[in-house]
């Protein structure tokens, strides 16, 4: 082999090695971080199946669904004070879990309100918009969930 | 069911593919494997929405699609038992073949090492994949808030959701976005009459996986092994890459469409004929891209005008005939996505909110340097990776050169499409209603992951290395 082609040639394996070397170090990093769940999967599982926010969270809606068999138009009211993006985060939510009933953020659309009040879980009769135009409570499921008709 | 319904969009994806590759001795059956079973879940998807919207009863779906398969394998009875024995390695040369390969692998240590670490994080990736599914089996927000949930709609309401959708208001939701993942997922949960959250975890879990292996075995069908391995090392080993599979966004899916597209494309133009099958299954992938996002819709825009560079390489009759193939390829679907994005959906909140204000987006200086100071940031930032692999890649074009001998008019048009694709979203940044600053931290990441694909694949096919050369001759003897 010629001197250049031999050069070439070492080049071309340092590339190739620093290239495997860079995936090899973030292959072992990635590991690491989740080291745990591969020395013992099983208990990983046991822990977190079906216990993640999310499912967790549409269990409150399990005895709501029944009430609505064909699609509905819903408006919405989330916590009084609510940040922008929980606001959003619960609406989203909410409609995930009761689709195709329709949810309407807009409090001019519908007759039926439901109220998500995921912190306070209960209405304050005194003070409440809906209860004292006109709506009445027709069903609290006491987790937060209220809905209302007029 | 799922395993069943899996299996007819497979071999929907795997009959087609075969057709469409007839007498192409060059590719392998991992090869068609990995393109096939997303074409068919993108086909099952279109044919499930198509014949919905007809009114047409859920359980006749599987039956139809039953009868198309019926039909291909007649049609694949055609292309002649030799070709499909070179695929799967049943004849007598294919065995000998692979008998000289395994040799050839025991004496490269090199290639042997890179293979071990190649099914090493295959293994460890897969393992992480179920592990977050499991931990997050409703994906995250876009998951839930976009696609699961509309599959929830469908597959509760089969008959209204399509006037129930035009009745929503809400601009949270994209109603717009395109429904790829979505009707896949609603027709798995209809025939199983089961929500199971597994679907869409299956589903993320094919278009992660099979990018990566249709990467790594197409880089090997025009380069080496060696150079395929790694680019499919490239994209495993890329942290946010998984992060996105698992988090069961679409980006992957609009990515497997955007690469798929374009190892057809380079198929189709590694001859000197015109090959109008590859092109029309080059329009299909396009096609499903933007059946999966609206960015597939902005890739199908880019694809157009980027062939027309090759005006300078190819007479202009060819190169029109190509197009009307590529074009008639993406048309039904295309077709779906009007009659959608017009009697369905709402408008897109993007286009929707232009107005006046777009001239004084467009004439504001500063969002220019805002959106290309994003872009500079994502070159150390991109894909998560704890030690920066991208100075090495600039080193390797800056020393080993690029190769347009052979692909030369597939590599110029997907090089240009990347740049009219990345010039594509800096337009829309410029032009976003949304908070700028917030809508680049929000999605520029996974907009570029859409393209990284396809940009290791040309990447590794255009940098200078050995070619592997089949062996034509002993296949001709055969």
């Amino acid at each position: 082999m010629k001197p250049t082609a031999r050069v070439i040639n070492i080049i071309n394996n340092i590339l190739l090695l620093a290239l495997l070397g860079i995936i090899t170090t973030q292959l072992y990093i990635t590991f690491l971080k989740h080291e745990e769940k591969f020395e013992n999967p099983l208990r990983f599982i046991n822990q977190n199946y079906g216990n993640d926010y999310i499912s967790q969270y549409g269990k409150r809606f399990d005895e709501i669904k029944t009430m609505f068999p064909k699609p509905t138009h819903l408006t919405y009211v989330g916590e009084a004070n609510e940040s922008f993006e929980m606001g959003t985060f619960h609406y989203v939510l909410t409609q995930y879990f009761l689709s195709p009933n329709l949810i309407f953020t807009d409090n001019t659309i519908g007759d039926t309100v439901i109220y998500n009040l995921y912190i306070s879980k209960q209405l304050n009769p005194a003070t409440n918009f809906h209860l004292n135009n006109g709506w009445h409570v027709v069903k609290d499921f006491n987790n937060g969930l209220i809905i209302l008709t007029k | 069911m799922l395993f069943f319904l899996i299996l007819l969009s497979f071999l929907l994806g795997l009959l087609s593919c075969t057709i469409i590759f007839k007498k192409n001795e060059d590719i392998s059956f991992r090869f068609l494997l990995n393109l096939s079973l997303p074409i068919g879940i993108g086909a099952s998807s279109v044919l499930f929405i198509s014949l919905n919207l007809f009114g047409l009863p859920i359980f006749l779906i599987p039956l139809i699609e039953i009868g198309i398969i019926i039909f291909l394998i007649f049609k694949v009875k055609k292309t002649g038992k030799q070709t499909q024995s070179i695929w799967f390695k049943t004849d007598k040369i294919s065995k000998l073949k692979e008998i000289n390969r395994s040799e050839k692998l025991l004496q490269n240590p090199i290639l042997l090492l890179i293979m071990g670490i190649y099914f090493y994080a295959l293994l460890i990736n897969s393992g992480i994949f179920i592990f977050e599914s499991i931990k997050e089996p409703h994906g995250l927000w876009d998951a839930f808030n976009l696609w699961n949930f509309k599959a929830k709609f469908i597959s509760r309401a089969p008959y209204e959701w399509s006037s129930l959708f035009h009745q929503m208001v809400s601009n949270n939701l994209h109603l717009d976005y395109p429904l790829l993942q979505t009707g896949y997922i609603a027709y798995c949960w209809l025939l199983m009459k089961n929500e199971s959250v597994w679907v869409p975890i299956v589903l993320s879990f094919i278009f992660t996986f099979c990018t990566i292996g249709l990467l790594a075995s197409s880089v090997t069908i025009f380069t080496n092994k060696t150079k395929g391995l790694i680019a499919g090392l490239v994209l495993l080993c890329t942290p946010f890459y998984m992060t996105m599979g698992d988090s069961q966004y679409a980006d992957n899916t609009v990515g497997f469409f955007y690469l798929a597209t374009i190892i057809l494309l380079t198929f189709a133009r590694s001859g000197t004929s015109i090959k109008p099958h590859l092109l029309i299954a080059a329009g299909i992938t396009a096609g499903l891209s933007a059946w999966s996002k609206n960015e597939g819709l902005l890739f199908i825009t880019c694809l157009f005008v980027s062939q027309l560079t090759l005006l300078f390489f190819k007479n202009y009759r060819e190169l029109f005939v190509e197009l009307k193939y590529l074009f008639l390829g993406m048309l039904p679907v295309l077709l779906l996505i009007a009659y959608y994005r017009i009697s369905i959906a709402p408008p897109n909140d993007i286009v929707h909110a232009q107005g006046t204000e777009t001239l004084i987006k467009l004439s504001d200086y500063s969002r220019y340097v805002t959106i290309g100071k994003w872009y500079i940031s994502q070159f150390s930032t991109f894909g998560q990776w704890a030690l920066n692999p991208w100075w090495l890649f600039l080193f390797g074009i800056i020393y080993k050169g690029i190769n347009l001998k052979e692909n030369k008019n597939s590599l110029v048009s997907t090089f240009i499409l990347l740049i009219l694709m990345l010039t594509g979203f800096f337009f829309i940044y410029l032009i976003t209603p949304l908070d700028l600053v917030f809508h680049l931290s929000t999605s520029i990441h996974r907009l570029f992951f859409q393209l990284f694909p396809t940009f290791i694949f040309i990447y590794f096919v255009a940098i200078k290395g050995k070619k592997a050369i089949p062996n034509k001759s002993a296949i001709d003897k055969a």
